[in-house]
């Protein structure tokens, strides 16, 4: 939690945005603003992410908000409402010295108002990497290193910030090529990860012929699983099956309890007891919808039994916001 | 991308509470739910529709719309996987209209039906020929990424067209797609089988 004593505008660094606002109010000697401020704040915060309550936070003039959160107010800091969220959480990541701030902030203004909106990623970034670097000589160097390569590539919209260790070759090229490997070698990790038993092999070819055989292998086992399921009796009913995997409790764990309720489930089918819900597992009945027609043969039983009374219509257009 | 989950819902007392409902169920139905869903559904259908020569083809081919279904068109290989189901379907189905024209056609006038539904054949065969022209048309550009990555790519759906490092982003992608569509068919394949 914050400490009432200290400032408003330097919460504790990773704090969202959001708490200021209770903090500010509390904090706030004016009681005119911070009751239009509270009301604000709960609307802001409950509508939305921080971003929002932010701008609901700029419901006030910047100027004024600019007070109650900086420390030091720029005084050709644009009114850009976005960067000013950066600027914000830029003096969170600052907090122990509130003059550090000001020296970051008048670069970024400085620059361009084009470039105002590529510069975005570039204060946090840079404040977060001078504070964590150890070595003065690395900080300077991969500081200006970084300004060289990004005032040359001003047309990228991203930065990747690199650290450019000692010996190494700092200009941009080999820095971007250096990113791309290093990139690569993470992808290769998740990979190594993923499949098994790729852990004790090193080298990126036997690797890659690893993940591929795998692959190959998976996809073979698809095509005989299919080969089986078409097999399978046609007198069962898939339809209603979905309701049994919505309840059951974990995938990997189909091995014991997954078999004996999917061969009760299979055996209800069977009988051709389809009028009403499954009995044997307690929490089935519990969630039961007893008036839907859950075992029809039709698709949005899947999750017209999850929000019983809501039916299929906002499942779709739930899904359809997945999609 | 998002595990599988592994809570169960708690038990709703009151099933008539749509908000409780519905913030529940705002934390979205998992990856596997998805997958289940579109699978059984496809495999309700196929079973009903399909004679049974024909099947093991169509049921791998749900297994992998689904799989693409489930992952969402944020993915590339899923995109892919699904633009090939779609014109796989526009080309069959091209290719039956111009088989039931010709045989309609030439019921009623034998000379220039055979022209004409030989020219639309050519032309449905000549699209299907340009998109495979275009496609190997497009080498990406490889920096240092070895030689067994064109394996890779033909063994990804879409892997042709993406550089190595979002190839191999896409291949975990795929592969945590994969395993867990193969296990919920061997799930299903273990249910009908143990009887």
């Amino acid at each position: 939690m914050r400490h009432p004593s200290q400032p408003p505008e330097v919460p504790g660094a990773g704090d969202d945005i959001q708490d200021l606002i209770p903090v500010a109010s509390s904090a706030s000697g004016s009681v005119a603003w911070s009751s239009s401020k509270g009301g604000e704040g709960g609307g802001g915060g409950g509508g939305g992410d921080s971003g929002g309550s932010f701008t609901a936070l700029l419901g006030l003039p910047t100027s004024q908000a600019m007070e109650l959160l900086l420390p030091a107010a720029a005084p050709t800091f644009p009114a850009d409402p976005q960067l000013v969220d950066r600027a914000a959480r830029f003096s969170a990541f600052a907090s122990p010295s509130p003059s550090s701030p000001s020296p970051n902030l008048p670069p970024p203004p400085g620059s361009s108002a084009a470039a105002a909106a590529k510069r975005k990623v570039d204060p946090a970034d840079r404040a977060s990497k001078g504070k964590s670097s150890k070595k003065g000589k690395t900080a300077a160097a991969s500081g200006e290193d970084k300004d060289g390569g990004g005032d040359g590539e001003d047309d990228k919209p991203a930065y990747v910030h690199v650290r450019a260790r000692r010996g190494q070759a700092t200009d941009s090229h080999s820095l971007a090529e250096r990113a791309r490997r290093e990139k690569i070698n993470a992808r290769m990790e998740l990979l190594k990860d993923l499949v098994p038993g790729c852990s004790k092999v090193s080298g990126t070819a036997l690797v890659l012929d690893e993940i591929i055989n795998h692959v190959q292998s998976l996809q073979r086992q698809v095509e005989y699983l299919s080969m089986r399921l078409a097999a399978v009796n046609p007198r069962v009913d898939f339809g209603g099956l979905d309701n049994f995997l919505t309840t059951e409790v974990t995938w990997p764990d189909m091995g014991v309890n997954g078999a004996r309720h999917l061969v009760q489930l299979q055996q209800h089918f069977w009988h051709g007891d389809l009028a009403h819900p499954l009995q044997p597992p307690s929490q089935w009945e519990k969630r039961a919808d007893p008036h839907a027609p859950v075992f029809s043969n039709s698709s949005s039983s899947l999750f017209g039994y999850d929000l019983a009374s809501s039916g299929a219509q906002p499942q779709t257009g739930k899904l359809k916001m997945e999609l | 991308m998002d595990r599988k989950r592994t809570t169960p819902p708690p038990p709703n007392p009151n099933p008539s509470s749509p908000a409780l409902l519905v913030t529940r169920a705002a934390a979205s139905p998992s990856k596997a739910h998805m997958l289940a869903f579109h699978f059984l559904r496809a495999l309700s259908r196929i079973h009903r529709v399909t004679p049974v020569r024909r099947r093991t083809r169509t049921i791998r081919r749900a297994a992998y719309s689904s799989m693409a279904r489930a992952a969402g068109p944020r993915r590339a290989w899923s995109r892919a996987l699904l633009g090939q189901a779609r014109s796989r379907r526009a080309r069959t189905l091209a290719r039956r209209a111009v088989l039931v024209r010709r045989r309609v056609l030439t019921a009623a006038a034998p000379s220039s039906p055979a022209a004409r539904g030989g020219g639309r054949f050519i032309a449905a065969g000549g699209e299907t020929s340009a998109a495979a022209a275009s496609r190997a048309a497009l080498p990406p550009r490889q920096a240092g990424e070895p030689p067994r990555a064109d394996a890779l790519r033909r063994l990804v759906p879409g892997g042709d067209a993406m550089e190595y490092c979002s190839l191999l982003e896409e291949t975990a992608d795929y592969l945590r797609s994969l395993r867990a569509q193969v296990q919920l068919m061997q799930g299903l394949v273990d249910l009908f089988s143990c009887q």
